[in-house]
Order: structure tokens, then C-alpha cells, then sequence
């Protein structure tokens, strides 16, 4: 495991050499590009200058562009399975970087109900945590939304899907969203978030700090008070806090599904042009890899006490 | 004239919205109390297999093991009222804690699988309870509100809705707990 403190050492012992192969591999790459492109910009406009037209320079820059494509492309390639990897595999977890969680899972989850249009997502992570497996993966989904003449894409959801074996048996679903309407309408909109048709019963639980930042649903209103034990319920908070996101999660078929909102696309490669030695952005996604693992401590999920191993 | 016949209907829908919201939340209270006493009767069916187990082991708690035999037949027997219940309740979860922490003494006891699946489903028996507690008295407080908020408390009495109580452990109950672990295993 990779505690934040120990990875400004992990960085410069192992990722470092690795950073610094690829990097010269890029840099060779970039200077093939800046070679070519002198050549061929340089010759394309000396035959222009002999009234050859625009033809041979254009045929230069879409030379360019492919070889550049695929040159960027391999180097995102390289740089996920050689430094993602080594970060995700330090953490006792297993990467895929082409995989995802399912579409399917997506909905059994039942976090957002919205009709999907487009699904897309990767950087797969899998592995067990003490007791508990535990697999996530980004996500980003989008429904078509009709204006009028127009159709627009818009975000249902973009960030980490996550899914963890929960320690406790139960046959319902316990869903517990961000609560908007109850801690700006008091008890008004507590009645609104009664009315929901979409969602199973409302379930009011005695946690102050908890009902102020969530609003739970779920199918049986003794289910929901045994997953959310007065214990668990503080650790959510935690959570939220911690993440300093918009989380939702849910309880169904013993597994909880826990969806945290990211706006922007991680374990990526820079681009081909920087450096990749780049330590605030590594330890900004080692940062996330870490709040992961974490996530079935700071629920407790590794206590088996109950009936479930 | 209209005025006043518009008037007359919104009243009338609303008694009739609040009879039967109130009718709703009282319902509720009674489905809670039943899932309660549910619960109970799954740990006191659990009682008889981890008290058979633990006796092979524990050969000296013989005085624990028939106390708790006699409160669970108390607890059980159809005559026991609803405050006998919960006072034989309270002693019989303050015996089986004393139980529980004993049997850290008898470590081929705690090793035992048998056992350990039984303490399991213990755990489990009691977390259930505690969450049908919760409903319930979550389900008591929502049917408080009612019949006490304006405007429906207007109607609550006219039908006969009462206030309920929340369940409570006495203090006394909570304290023989802590002394008894502590001084007498």
C-alpha cells in the first residue's frame, strides 16, 4: 500500500527510472515529428514557390497528423501500462486499462435512473482489501436530450463507479443520494423527496449530520436501519467529507455500489509535447487510487461479524 | 354562497386527506412493534443452540445457563405482559453480553466453528433488533408529528389519535449491564 507520505519516495524510486525510459522514448518521438515536419513543410512550401499548388503541402500535414496519431496513441498506451500500472500495482490491485465496470452493473446499481445514450469508460481496478473485493473503474455516461429541432448530450454522470462485497446479508435496495431539496426546504422539501414515484419508500434516519447531507430510499425501512447502523452512517459522512464530492451509494444484493462524481478525465497521459515527469499529477492520481482502497476501511467493511464472511 | 361551499368542500378534503394519513402513520406503528417482537423471537429461538454449545465448554457457568433458560421461558410464555417483556428482555441481553465476554476464557470454546457461526448469527439477531427498534421509533415519531402539528392535530383528537411513546431502555436496565460484565464472570 501506498500511504500519501511514502510516495514522494515511491515516486523517486521506482516510477522515476520508468518515467525517465518513456520520456526519452517521447522525446525521441517528438523530434522524429519536429524533423519531418521541418523537411516536409520546408519542401511542400519550396514546391509551392515552384507553382505546384497547395497539393504536396497538404499531403504533408495529414502525414504528419496520422503519424502523429499514431505516435500519441502508443505513447498513451505505454504510459498507462507502465505507470499507471506500477501504481496500481504497489497498491495490491489489479489494472486493466481498456476495461470497465459493465453497463449493466451501472444500472443494477440503480444510483442514476436516467435512460443511458452513450456509455463509455476505462481504467479498470480490481482486487481485495483485507475481507473485501473490491473493483472501480471511471465511468461517464450521457442521455440525449431533445431541444426542440436539436439533440444535445448531456452528463448523467462522470467520475468512479465503485462496487465492494458488503459485510452484511440483505435481500432489498437501500439507496442513500445527496439530498438537495431537504436541507434548503426543511421540512417542505422533505415531503417533496416523500414524493418521488421513481424511488422506493423514504426512509428518515436519526443522524442530524447524516439526513443534512443525504436522502435514503429504500425498499424495507428495517433493512435500511441494519446496513445503516448509527456507526456506518457517521463513517458516510467521513466519506463525503473526505472526498469533498457529491457521492451517492447503494445497498442491493449484499454489494455496495458507490458512485463519486470526478469532472475530468484521470489516468491519462499529458500530452506527447510535456514531460511526463510530472509528480503533482501522478501523486493527484495516486491520491485517488488511495481513496479507493480506503474507501472499505473507512466503511469498516473488513469487520465479518454477521453471518456474512 | 359559493365561497362558503368551497370552503365547507376544502375542509372536508382535508379531514378526509388527514383521517387517513393519520390512520397510515398509526399502521405503521403497529407494523413496526410487530417486526420488533419478530426479531425477538428469532434471537430467543437462537438461545437454546449457543446456550447447548457453550454448556459442552463452559462447565463451570452452569448458574448462568439455567437463569437464562428460565427468563427466555418467562419471556416467551404467552401470559407475560408487554412491560414483563421488556424487562425480561433487557436482563436476558444483559446475561448473554456476560455470555459473550466469558467466553473469551474458553479459547477451544471460541474456536469452535459451530460456535463461531452461532455468534454470528447472535450479532446478527441483534443488529436486526436494534434496526426494528429504530423503526419503530421512527415510525412513533412520524405519527407524533401528526398528532401534534397544526393543522392536523385539529383532527387527530376529533378521531381519537393519541400520542405514543418512543422505546427506551430504563436506565436501571443499562447499568446492571456494565456491573455484572465487569465484577461477576
Amino acid at each position: 500500500m501506498q500511504p500519501v507520505e511514502n510516495f514522494q519516495s515511491f515516486y523517486n524510486t521506482t516510477l522515476r527510472p520508468k518515467l525517465k525510459e518513456i520520456d526519452a522514448q517521447r522525446q525521441a518521438i517528438v523530434d522524429k515529428i519536429k524533423l519531418y515536419g521541418a523537411v516536409g513543410i520546408g519542401g511542400g512550401l519550396l514546391l509551392l514557390f515552384f507553382n505546384a499548388g497547395m497539393f504536396p503541402l497538404i499531403i504533408v500535414g495529414a502525414g504528419l497528423y496520422f503519424f502523429y496519431q499514431h505516435h500519441a496513441k502508443a505513447f498513451r498506451e505505454t504510459y498507462k501500462q507502465n505507470v499507471i500500472r506500477t501504481m496500481i500495482t504497489a497498491a495490491g490491485l489489479t489494472y486493466d486499462h481498456n476495461s470497465r465496470i459493465q453497463q449493466s452493473e451501472y444500472e443494477k446499481s440503480k444510483l442514476f435512473l436516467k435512460k443511458i445514450n452513450r456509455y463509455y469508460g476505462d481504467d479498470y481496478v480490481s482486487g481485495v482489501v483485507g475481507k473485501t473485493a473490491i473493483r472501480f473503474s471511471e465511468v461517464f455516461t450521457q442521455y440525449e436530450q431533445n431541444n426542440g429541432d436539436e439533440k444535445t448530450l448531456e452528463t448523467i454522470f462522470r467520475g468512479i463507479l465503485f462496487i465492494a462485497d458488503f459485510n452484511k446479508e440483505f435481500a432489498g435496495e437501500t439507496i442513500v443520494l445527496p439530498d438537495v431539496s431537504e436541507s434548503a426546504l426543511g421540512g417542505f422539501g422533505s415531503f417533496l423527496q416523500s414524493l418521488n414515484y421513481a424511488r422506493p419508500q423514504l426512509v428518515k434516519l436519526e443522524d442530524p449530520d447524516f439526513e443534512k447531507n443525504f436522502v435514503v430510499y429504500g425498499t424495507d425501512q428495517v433493512e435500511a436501519r441494519y446496513i445503516l447502523s448509527p456507526a456506518l452512517m457517521q463513517r458516510i459522512v467521513e466519506f463525503k467529507t473526505r472526498t469533498a464530492a457529491r457521492v451517492s451509494l447503494s445497498f442491493i444484493d449484499s454489494h455496495v455500489y458507490i458512485a463519486i462524481p470526478i469532472n475530468k478525465n484521470l489516468f491519462e497521459a499529458p500530452s506527447l509535447f510535456k514531460s511526463i515527469d510530472n509528480y503533482k499529477q501522478l501523486s493527484e492520481y495516486n491520491g485517488y487510487i488511495q481513496m479507493c482502497v480506503n474507501i472499505v476501511e473507512l466503511l469498516d467493511l473488513n469487520t465479518r461479524i454477521w453471518s456474512k464472511d | 354562497m359559493y365561497l362558503i361551499l368551497g370552503l365547507l368542500v376544502f375542509v372536508a378534503l382535508g379531514a378526509i386527506l388527514t383521517y387517513n394519513s393519520l390512520i397510515g402513520a398509526r399502521n405503521q406503528v403497529e407494523n413496526a412493534f410487530a417486526t420488533i417482537d419478530v426479531m425477538l423471537k428469532k434471537r430467543y429461538d437462537l438461545i437454546p443452540n449457543l446456550v447447548e454449545v457453550a454448556k459442552t465448554y463452559m462447565k463451570h457457568e452452569q448458574d448462568l445457563f439455567t437463569n437464562l433458560a428460565s427468563l427466555r421461558a418467562k419471556a416467551t410464555a404467552p401470559s407475560a405482559t408487554s412491560d414483563e417483556k421488556v424487562h425480561l428482555e433487557n436482563q436476558i441481553s444483559g446475561m448473554m453480553k456476560n455470555l459473550m465476554v466469558s467466553v473469551e476464557n474458553y479459547p477451544e470454546l471460541k474456536a469452535s466453528e459451530q460456535f463461531s457461526l452461532l455468534q454470528r448469527s447472535w450479532n446478527e439477531t441483534e443488529e436486526q433488533i436494534s434496526a426494528a427498534r429504530r423503526a419503530f421509533n421512527a415510525a412513533v415519531t412520524q405519527y407524533n408529528n401528526a398528532v401534534e402539528k397544526f393543522p392536523s392535530n385539529i383532527f387527530a383528537s376529533m378521531f381519537g389519535h393519541k400520542r405514543r411513546e418512543v422505546f427506551v431502555i430504563a436506565e436501571t436496565e443499562r447499568q446492571n449491564v456494565n456491573a455484572k460484565a465487569l465484577f461477576n464472570s
